[in-house]
């Protein structure tokens, strides 16, 4: 299998490198993120767990992933 | 007969809600959560260092048995608060929000016009909104007439402990509200969520003097006393205030008269 294109997203302000289509939940896994209460917010939209199975990454994605902190 | 505090229909037991913020580990949060007996814990949302290490506060925080409560810390406009509520409600948070915009980093006081801004967006969005806001009872009306399901009047800024500095005003909100009024903010000793209490407030949000405490579990005991015995003492009804002492034996000189 040919290697996908490499393309650049925005995480969390920061510049990324992703497969091009790879799946959001893959990148969650690849970043060994804590599941519970995560929030990924996509190109301005907050995902609900359902809809963040559904996405797929293309070049310029802007995500946000947001988790509960303390706080008073 | 049980004495509920009830917000949006929903009935709670205790009258103190606990901020998370400041304590110094999960352990020590977790036992003054269990030690203050609170119902509603507040949160915040920020975004995740994927390189952090260290505690999750969610696994310290019992979430089958108190309400999460997210806040909107870090709003500095209502629009602003409206994206973090989304957030939190994408994250699977109840849909009840404290709605906090505070654009002043010095006191973090919170800007009405925005506060009333964002408590519009956030009703017509479907949350539950508690707005912290500054003690003013013209603004406490507006948000109540916006949908607000309590009002959150400041004692004093954040994390501050000067206690209850706005005590006038608090007691024209108090007076006037038809939605329950929870003193947020400044609370520094248990004394003065009593003192909260007692002037019919329907309950407190305490953190940093909590927190900060040498001893968090013994202090969030101690608030959660100090909130139970002036909500008793406002049921109670306390006695009018006096310029000149009322006698409270016989005024009549010893072995004197009535013999």
């Amino acid at each position: 299998m040919e290697p996908r294109e490499s393309v650049a997203i925005v995480v969390n302000g920061k510049p990324h490198e992703v497969s091009v289509g790879l799946p959001l939940e893959s990148l969650l896994s690849d970043l060994g993120l804590d599941r519970r209460f995560l929030v990924v917010e996509y190109n301005g939209q907050a995902l609900t767990a359902h809809e963040r199975g559904t996405v797929r990454l293309a070049k310029g994605d802007r995500l946000e992933l947001v988790r509960p902190v303390a706080g008073g | 007969m049980e004495d509920s505090f009830v917000v949006a229909s929903r009935a709670f037991s205790s009258r103190l809600l606990l901020g998370t913020g400041k304590f110094p580990s999960g352990a020590s949060m977790a036992a003054a959560i269990a030690a203050s007996g609170t119902d509603i814990v507040t949160v915040a949302l920020r975004r995740v260092d994927p390189t952090a290490t260290g505690d999750d506060i969610l696994d310290f925080i019992p979430t089958q048995d108190v309400l999460l409560l997210p806040n909107t810390s870090g709003a500095q406009t209502a629009e602003e608060a409206l994206r973090l509520a989304r957030l939190a409600r994408a994250a699977g948070m109840p849909d009840w929000i404290k709605l906090e915009v505070t654009p002043d980093l010095r006191y973090l006081l919170p800007d009405p016009v925005e506060t009333l801004k964002g408590c519009e967006l956030l009703v017509a969005d479907g949350f539950t909104v508690l707005p912290y806001m500054p003690a003013d009872p013209v603004l406490a009306k507006r948000l109540e007439e916006a949908g607000a399901a309590t009002v959150m009047p400041l004692g004093s800024p954040i994390g501050s402990n000067q206690g209850l500095t706005t005590e006038a005003a608090l007691a024209i909100i108090i007076e006037q509200a038809g939605v329950p009024v929870v003193v947020d903010a400044g609370i520094g000793a248990p004394s003065q969520a009593a003192r909260a209490m007692e002037m019919g407030a329907d309950a407190v949000l305490v953190n940093t003097a909590i927190a900060v405490a040498q001893d968090p579990v013994r202090m969030a005991g101690a608030f959660a006393e100090a909130v139970r015995a002036g909500r008793n003492g406002y049921l109670a009804g306390l006695p009018a205030v006096s310029d000149t002492a009322q006698a409270s034996s016989p005024l009549t000189g010893f072995l004197q008269g009535n013999a």
